[in-house]
């Protein structure tokens, strides 16, 4: 654009003269229809959304009403109150279980691809080739395939049933993804920045953790957010994984309103229990959006 | 300039550096030696016994796979999941394609569209099925309200009690929870065209439909074979949404392939069938990935 003013600008300006004023009624008409069916559309992908908070917040017996409100008629907590109560240790004890195995994910994948990343990056050592192809090919083969096994191996290492174990499982799956995105961050950072620092006397790990971790945040909040959203919401190593109800994490625990011994749906407290499940996924996407399409491209960009 | 010595010396040095770098590379390749490359070894191996969950196991050769061949359950599972996956693929890049052409143009309230349109994806699949479970309920769902009241059906729909019903049903929950995901790959790939290109097609005088057609689609191509591979990979691997939905019934006809696996081994507790299973499952992905990627090397 800059380079070339004088080819760009009297061909924009001839568009706008020639096509602009005839074209603008019907434009002006174009609009309104667009903005009606772009809004109609986000209405049925917000809906379901907008439906499972609007019960979660009626009576019981009003969730359960058929034909179904559109708006509470009362106020109320009564089914928040109810998830606490189903299950060994209530929706907010898998709560506290889901966040212990999602953090404990979090640390592992972040502490171990960043240290990845960053051999891959910055250290030609032999076999490098190799050792990032053999981590990445992990990526390609599905998890759900070598469930059998892992279950096997952590009642071995007595890991059933624990969050440790699961923490564990889960960051061995995010890493080949994490390491990718960690590997780039670290590229995309000037060689100069840690050869200063290693000029200066700093050990390899020193010039890591000093110089350059600073300005791989970025890549850091992206491995955060997905290995987040992964965690917190898988089910089937979790249902494998974990047998004894005090351990249970939130999607797990979901199915038990499912399966009560009355063999009805508590229709109300289930939307309450998808309601807690889902708010800390949208907080800390709003938090990390920006990182979001990072990791989208991630797998593009590859080629 | 440089004497021999000294350059020999950092040479020694920078060996001795990179030689470093495997140390930190170790966690992450140990943590994957551990937790997945000997579990993919230990399902061959399981696949190849009779392995119960608890007590004895005994090698029997290939005869979980020669089971699995002539076993209907199996492949009615596979078809069920492929016929899903196609589903869910064919509409979902639709889906996205068009949504990120509806929010290409930074409008007022575009952003906001964009949110909306993504929302769903945040929300795990489990959540979302126990969610659409209770929009799709034949007595207490909301969506047979609408439809009622649109006059579109004359009675509440069972949904998830016909098996050609919920497939439709965990299909559109499917394409609703993962559509936005594919949007935003659309819309990187949107950005990245440049102005000039939309500005010569108006030049030459071609339509909106025309712009797309001859423009942006085939500009888009990689961006389509990702949202495709992502999609059938994703779906292909179907599990949670049908556990919660359906719980493979009515009659087992909603199970799919992990679903296949996970009731074999942990519920009807044969490791070793459940084992052999994951490894055809495993080889059939691979076949259509390879497929996959021979057919988009061939269009560029």
């Amino acid at each position: 654009m800059t380079t070339t003013p004088t080819t760009t600008e009297p061909r924009s300006v001839a568009v706008s003269h020639d096509d602009g004023p005839a074209r603008r009624p019907g434009r002006g008409s174009h609009r309104l229809l667009w903005y009606a069916g772009a809004i109609a559309l986000a209405a049925v992908f917000v809906f379901p959304l907008y439906w499972a908070f609007v019960s979660s917040v009626k009576t019981e017996e009003q969730a359960a009403a058929s034909p179904p409100t559109w708006f509470p008629e009362q106020f109320s907590t009564e089914n928040y109150a109810r998830m606490g109560e189903i299950g060994a240790t209530g929706i907010y004890g898998a709560l506290l279980n889901s966040a212990i195995a999602t953090g404990l994910a979090i640390v592992f994948t972040v502490v171990l691809s960043t240290l990845a990343g960053y051999g891959f990056s910055r250290f030609r050592f032999p076999g490098r080739g190799i050792v990032f192809a053999f981590i990445l090919l992990t990526f390609m083969i599905p998890f759900q395939s070598i469930l059998i096994p892992l279950y096997q191996l952590l009642t071995e290492l007595q890991l059933t049933n624990s969050m440790l174990g699961l923490a564990l499982v889960y960051a061995t799956w995010q890493l080949p993804f994490a390491v990718f995105v960690m590997r780039n961050s670290f590229d995309e950072l000037p060689h100069t920045l840690d050869e200063a620092a290693m000029l200066d006397g700093c050990g390899t790990l020193r010039a890591l953790v000093r110089v350059l971790l600073p300005s791989a945040v970025p890549g850091i909040l992206t491995v955060v957010l997905f290995t987040f959203l992964f965690s917190w919401n898988e089910l089937l190593a979790a249902l494998v994984m974990v047998s004894d109800a005090e351990r249970f994490t939130v999607p797990v625990q979901l199915s038990l309103v499912l399966s009560n011994q009355f063999g009805t749906v508590e229709w109300g407290a289930l939307q309450a229990g998808v309601v807690l499940t889902v708010l800390p996924c949208m907080a800390i996407f709003f938090l990390l959006q920006r990182h979001y399409q990072a990791g989208a491209t991630a797998g593009s960009v590859k080629e | 300039m440089v004497d021999a010595v000294s350059s020999r010396r950092r040479a020694g040095i920078v060996t001795r550096r990179n030689r470093r770098g495997l140390w930190y590379v170790m966690p992450a390749l140990a943590m994957t030696l551990v937790f997945f490359t000997t579990p993919l070894l230990g399902t061959m191996w399981t696949s190849l016994h009779d392995w119960p969950l608890y007590g004895d196991s005994t090698f029997i050769g290939m005869d979980n796979y020669r089971t699995a061949w002539n076993d209907p359950a199996f492949w009615s599972t596979l078809l069920f999941t492929v016929q899903f996956m196609a589903a869910v693929t064919l509409i979902g890049v639709i889906v996205s394609f068009g949504l990120a052409l509806i929010v290409r143009t930074p409008r007022r309230g575009v952003g906001l569209l964009r949110t909306a349109y993504f929302l769903p994806v945040t929300v795990g699949y489990a959540a979302a099925g126990f969610l659409w479970f209770y929009l799709l309920d034949g007595r207490v769902g909301v969506v047979n309200d609408v439809l009622l009241r649109l006059g579109i059906v004359d009675a509440p729909v069972q949904w998830l009690a016909d098996v050609d019903t919920s497939f439709w049903a965990i299909v559109a929950m499917s394409v609703w929870k993962s559509a936005g995901f594919g949007m935003v790959i659309f819309l990187i790939g949107m950005q990245a065209i440049p102005n000039e290109l939309y500005e010569a097609f108006r030049v030459d005088g071609a339509n909106g439909r025309q712009t797309v057609r001859h423009l942006t689609i085939p500009l888009l191509r990689n961006n389509f074979a990702l949202v495709m591979v992502l999609n059938v990979a994703l779906n292909m691997l179907a599990f949670d949404q049908f556990y919660a939905m359906t719980g493979g019934g009515p009659n087992g006809e909603t199970v799919t392939a992990v679903y296949n696996v996970f009731l074999n081994a942990f519920e009807y507790q044969k490791l070793g069938y459940g084992s052999a299973l994951a490894m055809m499952l495993l080889v059939v992905l691979a076949l259509v990935s390879f497929a996959q990627l021979a057919i988009f090397r061939r269009r560029t």
